[in-house]
């Protein structure tokens, strides 16, 4: 799939959603009082305007799209899939940082979270990696415990009571 | 004058206040210098730590990272030709080319002068002008607040750059989110598609951390770009008074120009750079120096952008609109201390917006004194991996947004805007418009329907206001600038091609 076809296709989805959104506006309850300002209001200003931008700019991705196949029989390049890839290994992996986070609480997952994060990425010498994971997450814990007394995630179960023991 | 001695008695008097500023100053040429961070992000990360502090504090705190990161833009735009903040890609264009010619200190020390030239005037202006902007702005109605909301949104999706349609498209994605959540005037939940916690709205601070901050770490890795080759071993040599002198003109057109531009609602640090850059060009006797190491090159973008630091400020204080994706950034932190900037907090919490304009003008100050000290110390900066930076950027997006209230939902918030400003950037929607439209989307909403009861529903009466006739024809003069440049890059682009098939 093409940039084009992308740009024209992701347009095309927020002018869906503008409508359907558009249409959510117009079953809200009314309110007598409020009549000519009602809850469905601004949301119909919003959406009706996003409909008609994002249209217009679908219109314009889809006439690009038609001349620079007509012109070059085909289309612009298509998308970096290994950029994409990498993005989504990463958003992954952020992923199970969160729910980590949450489980097992912030010593332990930031530890694993920034080794595993290092190593996936290919700039660095390798000590470095193996250094600056304990390094700042220690520092970190420092900072927010017992600087600025900002609350940490200490997870559940036994995580919570090793987490009481730290900070 | 007693509330400025009020104000410089509680910074001075608090060595902890002075160490924030000193702080905040380092932490803003980090995140400046380091080409994908900006000092929005550099800012946004800042916010949940600020939470712990008293709130003239974390305003010193995040003025100061909007002083630092201004400049620090420049010392990776000079030493590795990447600007670190798009505000500093002018300063590439003679910075780099004179650092190639073995003479990186000197840029660096020109960008330096001038930037903390640039920063103390744009602090005058705005320690000049917000007072009195504040009090005209007493006068100020729903019609009126409602059409500032309307420049500011109009602004930055024509001037930004880009495909005006995009910038607007997202502007109105950020209204659209803003809509989540109960009605002001009737209490009725909308878009909560049952779930309660949507009742309250979407956090702003989790949004911004998401869009600007893990969206950049997660769009770099996609890159993979590897760090290039940074000159490192440099010692910044300050301009002389003669050399300051010759350029006199250029710093202080540029630092008018910056000032008036950052106070425009919705348009930042980056559009003054470029315009006074271009200004210099057309002043110039050696207009063909330019884009080869011309030192006014330097000067004339770093004296606009850091100036449009203050001027930017101003609408924000004085009005409560943000003047730039960073102001609107800094709204969002000012809020989580309950403090709601415009006229009346002017009134009301002198301490805390005269602290303000002092901590920014030591924070030039400061800049000034760690360009010259330590600029060698942030390049190294730009020599950290990315692969060590990428990841505690995350992890401090996560800490920091758990930190606000202690709940995990402000963190699917967060990852979920990450996703957001990722697709955004790659489809090429402004992001900027995007957190504009989110910070004025309740001021405009509110604002539209207070005006209307007040006008008794007549729209005529409504935009028939001075003030409010004056800026929405602003807006609209905007719009139809945007579109008419627009028209001719394109006209341009046809033209060329049409030239090169001739060629052919």
């Amino acid at each position: 799939m093409s940039r084009r076809i992308l740009d024209a296709v992701f347009s095309g989805a927020l002018f869906a959603l503008s409508i359907w959104f558009w249409l959510i506006a117009n079953a809200f309850p009314t309110s007598p009082r409020y009549a000519l300002i009602d809850t469905d209001f601004w949301p119909k200003i919003i959406f009706g305007l996003m409909a008609l931008i994002t249209g217009l700019i679908t219109v314009q991705n889809v006439r690009t799209l038609l001349r620079e196949r007509a012109a070059a029989g085909s289309d612009a390049p298509g998308p970096d899939w290994a950029a994409i890839g990498r993005m989504a290994a990463m958003g992954l992996l952020v992923v199970a940082y969160f729910v980590a986070f949450g489980r097992i609480g912030f010593l332990l997952s930031t530890l694993a979270f920034l080794w595993i994060a290092a190593f996936m990425l290919p700039s660095g010498p390798r000590w470095l990696k193996i250094v600056f994971s304990p390094v700042f997450t220690v520092l970190l814990t420092v900072v927010f415990a017992y600087v600025l007394g900002l609350p940490l995630p200490r997870g559940t179960g036994v995580f919570y009571d090793l987490s009481l023991m730290l900070y | 004058m007693s509330a400025y001695m009020d104000a410089l008695t509680y910074i001075v008097g608090s060595p902890v206040n002075l160490f924030f500023i000193l702080f905040s100053v380092v932490w803003g040429i980090v995140f400046g210098s380091v080409p994908g961070l900006t000092g929005i992000v550099g800012v946004a990360l800042l916010i949940p730590f600020t939470y712990a502090f008293e709130s003239e504090q974390s305003l010193l705190l995040l003025g100061g990272v909007y002083v630092g990161a201004t400049f620090g833009g420049s010392i990776s735009a000079i030493l590795f030709n990447t600007p670190g903040s798009p505000e500093a890609a002018c300063t590439a264009l003679d910075g780099y080319p004179m650092a190639k010619k073995g003479q990186a200190g000197r840029a660096l020390g020109i960008a330096l002068a001038s930037s903390a030239l640039g920063g103390i005037f744009g602090t005058l202006v705005l320690m000049l002008l917000a007072p009195p902007m504040a009090q005209f702005a007493l006068q100020f109605g729903p019609p009126e607040y409602f059409a500032l909301a309307i420049l500011g949104i109009t602004a930055i999706a024509s001037i930004g750059g880009g495909s005006i349609l995009k910038g607007l498209a997202a502007g109105f994605i950020g209204l659209a989110v803003a809509t989540v959540g109960l009605d002001p005037i009737t209490g009725v939940g909308r878009y909560t598609f049952g779930n309660n916690m949507l009742l309250t709205g979407i956090s702003f601070v989790p949004v911004i951390i998401g869009t600007f901050a893990l969206a950049e770490v997660l769009t770099r890795v996609g890159e993979g770009r590897n760090s290039k080759e940074a000159i490192t071993d440099v010692s910044t040599k300050l301009p002389s008074l003669k050399e300051l002198g010759s350029m006199k003109g250029t710093l202080g057109r540029s630092s008018v120009l910056g000032a008036i531009i950052g106070a425009l609602p919705g348009v930042g640090a980056t559009t003054a750079s470029f315009i006074s850059y271009s200004e210099a060009v057309r002043w110039s006797r050696h207009p063909e120096r330019f884009g080869t190491g011309e030192p006014e090159g330097i000067a004339a973008p770093e004296s606009a952008n850091n100036s449009a630091v203050g001027g930017s400020m101003i609408p924000l204080l004085a009005l409560g609109i943000p003047g730039s994706a960073t102001t609107a950034v800094m709204l969002g932190g000012l809020t989580i201390h309950g403090i709601v900037p415009g006229p009346l907090l002017m009134e009301q919490n002198t301490r805390l917006v005269y602290s303000v304009f002092i901590s920014m003008m030591l924070a030039n100050v400061l800049m000034l004194f760690f360009g010259v000290r330590a600029a060698r110390y942030f390049a190294l900066v730009l020599t950290v991996p990315y692969a060590v930076v990428g990841p505690a950027i995350v992890v401090m997006c996560m800490t920091g947004v758990y930190g606000l209230n202690g709940n995990m939902v402000d963190i699917a918030v967060m990852l979920s805007f990450g996703v957001v400003g990722v697709v955004l950037k790659a489809m090429r929607y402004p992001v900027a418009s995007f957190i504009i439209g989110l910070v004025l989307g309740p001021i405009a909403e509110t604002s539209l329907r207070q005006g209307l009861m007040i006008s008794g529903y007549s729209y005529a009466e409504f935009a028939s206001r001075p003030i409010t006739a004056l800026l929405l024809g602003l807006s609209l003069v905007s719009l139809i600038y945007g579109f008419w440049g627009r028209w001719k890059a394109a006209r341009a682009d046809r033209e060329a091609e049409a030239a090169a098939r001739a060629a052919e």
